[in-house]
């Protein structure tokens, strides 16, 4: 059967009435990591089995354990008082006869003065429909059954239905009991274990049989007995040694499996550690830009004013002051060359009278005499007054105290600005001088700023991607980065506990070994004591008994080895088909037999082990194995009956893988429904797959998560945009 | 004494309404406060660090745009330090040169004028500077009212006010 399409209403993160619907192919429901993948994984699996995948305790819990996890918290949040419905329904189409199933699970809440009382029970209805008929509600228990084995037969579950964070455990080969699932699931390998069992019981049993005669016809009755204790304490010890042996052979494959799985981790953890390296730095990097653009932050208003900047757009102003100043000088020049011209004719006339007579020659009072007498002594002449000898007379009185004046004897005004204004003046033809930088000055200013916030925007980004990787890494192989530090530590203790073991286990065989040399000398002993003919008809139940035993077990063998080849062959053809893409070494698939167990391994064409394998590798190897549990069966057409379902099976894949991946399994299953983050940026990865050659292409859905920014912090608000993309 | 000095022991004023749009902008200085640093002036979303920062940041916005607006007759005016303590004391100096060719002051007959009439000009010279103040605080009032995100959203703000016409 095919699931023809699934209808969510108000399941987790699909609030309100969204629908998905598949074809044959490879359908793929892309997002990111939050954006509803597994919950539509969990969807299918809730209406199935009544239970959801619980992401903290990593196991599935059953619907009452988780019922305020079912319903849209968007459904809870808006819903007025009353009831409140949360449905999923599957709709399966059986190709064969066209009859159509559909499986509903409901979950009810309600919701009284805003408080929420969840329902105790989900309930789930069946409905079949015949092709041209009206579809009928199966109440038949065992028609359930039957239904549910047609949409997924048990055996094969967890083969065609899984998480990609199961996949380690599914394929662990070294663990006994996985080993044992899968080749149960191709053939019911314990039918042959219990064949042998029972012939090993009827081998024991005839031999004891055997004997008892043996000893009731010794001629040395006492030594026989005592052989016969000796005997008993010889097999007491070998069971205690091989008890030992099994417990050393028990902690030697518990020792190899951890130190198998802290291998695989290995890488893994240098991943983390690397990137916890580089977060480190690009980290020290952010906070040095950090600062740096702080301090551009800081200063930059302070450069308003250090660097001149409120001043740009003024130079008019100082234009117009030198105006002023230019006036000023000139007007300044003016009145001194006034001064200059009236200081030349003073001093001129002072000259003059200083070369007539000398300074007090005559004396001043025989002047004065003159003047009162109107008479020049020295000529004896007449000097009427207001005549010109009168006057030239006169002239000579202050004649002393007139000297010949300086420029810088003379005030030019009555104050002296000027070194206000030669100030004010030189200060602006500096600022002028900045001013005609300041547009380049901010404009470097802002663009340092600029580079900065870019650089500091680049360093986000990347931190950010390196933590969601980191994250991711985490979350994918539950290694923290203090884990990662241990792993190698751990490795080491776990290598050495190996070798530990496998020293005891040679001292072990050896001694069981001996023991058993002992056993067959003590037998032989107890024979040759025997005096006459035992039974030949007995003699011969025990052979017969022993070849039937031996033939069990090494049919058993033969058939378990023959499903290994199998699943070893059709592994490798899956894992050809994957790899044939992408570049790298590829390997042989090898189920290598250890210690009567089978693990996978990478080996080249000399049967070499090919060793350092990174973590898509080893899920690659596990894919492929667990692709061939189900496409070896061939007789059963599982492939082509029952429809793949996986969640994240890709995480660790590189993009050659991812697409290889897709491709083989579209060409294995009829029908496969895969969800996947790896499309979802990668625009190249996802062109391929939807214009890809070989991918035998069902429906492509891509789902994001619809939330307002401001409601980011919580659910209320939450619901899903699903786009067909084909 | 210089007549620079002189004019720069006056302490120009503003009206006291816009005493509050100030210190919206500028972190309270002295005693009330304590000294606000850089980071803090920052981290308040403050641009200037004294109230006489944004005095001259006003008055040079004023007489680019020669937008004067005297300060009416009987406002209530508050002042404060003396144009002497401005720093950087280029730009108060600056300032002082345009407040003078803004006045239009002939400089040669201001060295010849009596003592009295000197300090006359000077105090004119004061106004004059208070009137572009109080234009240039008139521009931000209104720009805010405007547009009331513009000074919060935009780190830049008072840069971009300057080229703006």
């Amino acid at each position: 059967m095919i699931l023809q399409s699934i209808d969510l209403d108000n399941f987790m993160c699909y609030y309100g009435e969204n629908r998905f619907e598949f074809t044959e192919g490879i359908n793929v429901i892309i997002g990111d990591n939050g954006y509803g993948k597994s919950k539509l994984y969990d969807a299918i699996y809730w209406v199935m089995y009544d239970q959801v995948f619980d992401t903290s305790s990593k196991e599935f819990k059953p619907t009452k354990q988780l019922n305020n996890t079912i319903i849209s918290d968007r459904a809870l949040h808006e819903a007025e008082d009353g009831q409140i419905q949360c449905s999923v329904t599957l709709t399966f189409i059986d190709k064969r006869n066209e009859n159509t199933y559909t499986l509903q699970r409901q979950l009810k809440a309600t919701k009284e003065n805003g408080e929420i009382n969840f329902g105790s029970k989900s309930s789930r209805r069946v409905t079949k429909k015949k092709a041209y008929l009206t579809a009928q509600v199966v109440d038949n228990n065992e028609e359930i059954e039957r239904i549910e084995k047609k949409i997924i037969p048990e055996n094969i579950r967890h083969y065609m239905w899984f998480q990609g964070e199961q996949i380690e455990k599914l394929i662990d080969f070294r663990d006994n009991e996985t080993l044992t699932q899968a080749i149960n699931v191709l053939s019911d390998i314990s039918n042959f274990d219990n064949i042998s069992e029972r012939t090993e019981a009827l081998y024991s049993q005839v031999k004891n049989e055997l004997k008892k005669k043996q000893r009731s016809l010794s001629k040395d009755k006492e030594k026989s007995d005592s052989l016969e204790d000796d005997r008993k304490q010889l097999e007491r010890k070998l069971a205690e040694l091989k008890g030992q042996l099994k417990e050393a052979e028990e902690n030697s494959r518990k020792a190899e499996q951890k130190s198998s799985q802290l291998l695989n981790k290995l890488e893994d953890a240098q991943r983390i550690r690397e990137l916890d390296d580089k977060r480190k730095a690009v980290e020290k990097d952010f906070n040095n830009v950090h600062q740096q653009l702080n301090n551009e932050q800081l200063t930059f208003h302070k450069k308003m004013f250090t660097n001149s900047w409120l001043l740009k757009g003024t130079e008019e102003l100082f234009e117009n002051f030198s105006e002023q100043y230019s006036k000023y000088e000139e007007d300044r020049l003016n009145k001194k060359a006034e001064i200059k011209a009236k200081l030349a004719v003073e001093n001129e006339l002072i000259k003059e009278l200083q070369t007539r007579l000398p300074v007090n020659v005559p004396e001043p009072i025989y002047v004065q005499q003159m003047l009162k007498e109107q008479r020049c002594l020295v000529c004896n002449r007449e000097a009427k007054e207001g005549s010109d000898a009168y006057k030239s007379i006169e002239s000579l009185v202050n004649r002393s105290k007139k000297e010949i004046k300086e420029l810088s004897d003379v005030e030019i005004a009555k104050h002296d600005f000027s070194n206000s204004f030669k100030s004010l003046y030189h200060n602006g033809l500096n600022q002028e001088k900045i001013i005609s930088r300041v547009d380049e000055d901010i404009h470097n200013t802002l663009i340092r700023t600029q580079e900065l916030l870019d650089r500091k925007g680049e360093l986000r980004e990347e931190l950010d991607e390196i933590t969601a990787e980191m994250e991711n890494i985490v979350i994918e192989t539950s290694i923290d980065t203090d884990q990662a530090k241990n792993i190698i530590n751990d490795l080491r203790a776990q290598n050495k506990y190996a070798e530990r073991f496998n020293v005891d286990i040679g001292y072990l065989n050896n001694q069981i070994k001996e023991v058993e040399k002992k056993l067959k000398k003590l037998e032989k002993d107890y024979e040759d004591l025997v005096v006459g003919d035992v039974d030949k008809g007995l003699i011969k139940k025990v052979d017969l008994c022993e070849e039937l035993y031996n033939a069990a077990t090494s049919t058993r063998d033969r058939v378990f080895k023959r499903l290994i080849d199998t699943l070893e062959e059709e592994a490798n053809k899956h894992y050809l088909s994957m790899t044939q893409d992408n570049l790298s070494v590829r390997g042989i698939i090898k189920l290598r037999e250890y210690n009567g167990n089978y693990t996978p391994e990478l080996v080249d064409e000399n049967d070499n082990q090919l060793l350092q394998l990174n973590t898509g590798n080893i899920i690659l190897i596990k894919l492929a194995t667990i692709m061939a549990i189900i496409s070896a069966r061939k007789s059963t057409r599982d492939t082509a009956l029952y429809t793949l379902i996986s969640d994240a099976p890709m995480s660790a894949l590189g993009d050659d893988y991812t697409i290889g991946f897709c491709k083989t399994v579209s060409q294995t299953y009829r029908q496969s429904i895969i969800m996947s983050k790896e499309f979802y940026k990668n625009e190249d990865l996802r062109r391929e797959l939807l214009n890809g050659n070989n991918i035998n292409l069902g429906k492509v859905y891509m789902i994001t998560p619809n939330l307002p920014d401001s409601e980011r912090t919580n659910r209320k608000k939450l619901s899903t945009n699903i786009k067909p993309l084909n | 004494m210089d007549l620079l000095e002189k004019i720069k022991l006056r302490e120009p004023e503003y009206d006291a309404k816009y005493y509050d749009m100030i210190l919206d902008y500028t972190i309270e200085q002295g005693a009330k406060m304590g000294t606000a640093g850089e980071e803090e002036k920052w981290k308040q979303g403050k641009y200037f660090s004294t109230r006489y920062e944004m005095y001259m940041y006003a008055t040079l916005l004023g007489m680019k745009r020669d937008y004067s607006l005297p300060i009416e007759k009987g406002t209530d005016k508050k002042s404060f330090i003396k144009i002497d303590s401005w720093k950087p004391s280029e730009i108060a100096d600056y300032i002082i040169m345009c407040a003078i060719a803004k006045s239009n002051l002939d400089l040669f007959e201001l060295e010849n004028t009596e003592e009295a009439e000197v300090d006359k000009k000077i105090t004119e010279l004061k106004s004059t500077i208070e009137s572009y103040a109080n234009g240039g605080f008139d521009i931000i009032r209104s720009k805010k009212e405007e547009d009331e995100a513009y000074f919060l959203e935009n780190d830049n703000s008072f840069l971009d006010l300057l080229d703006e016409k």
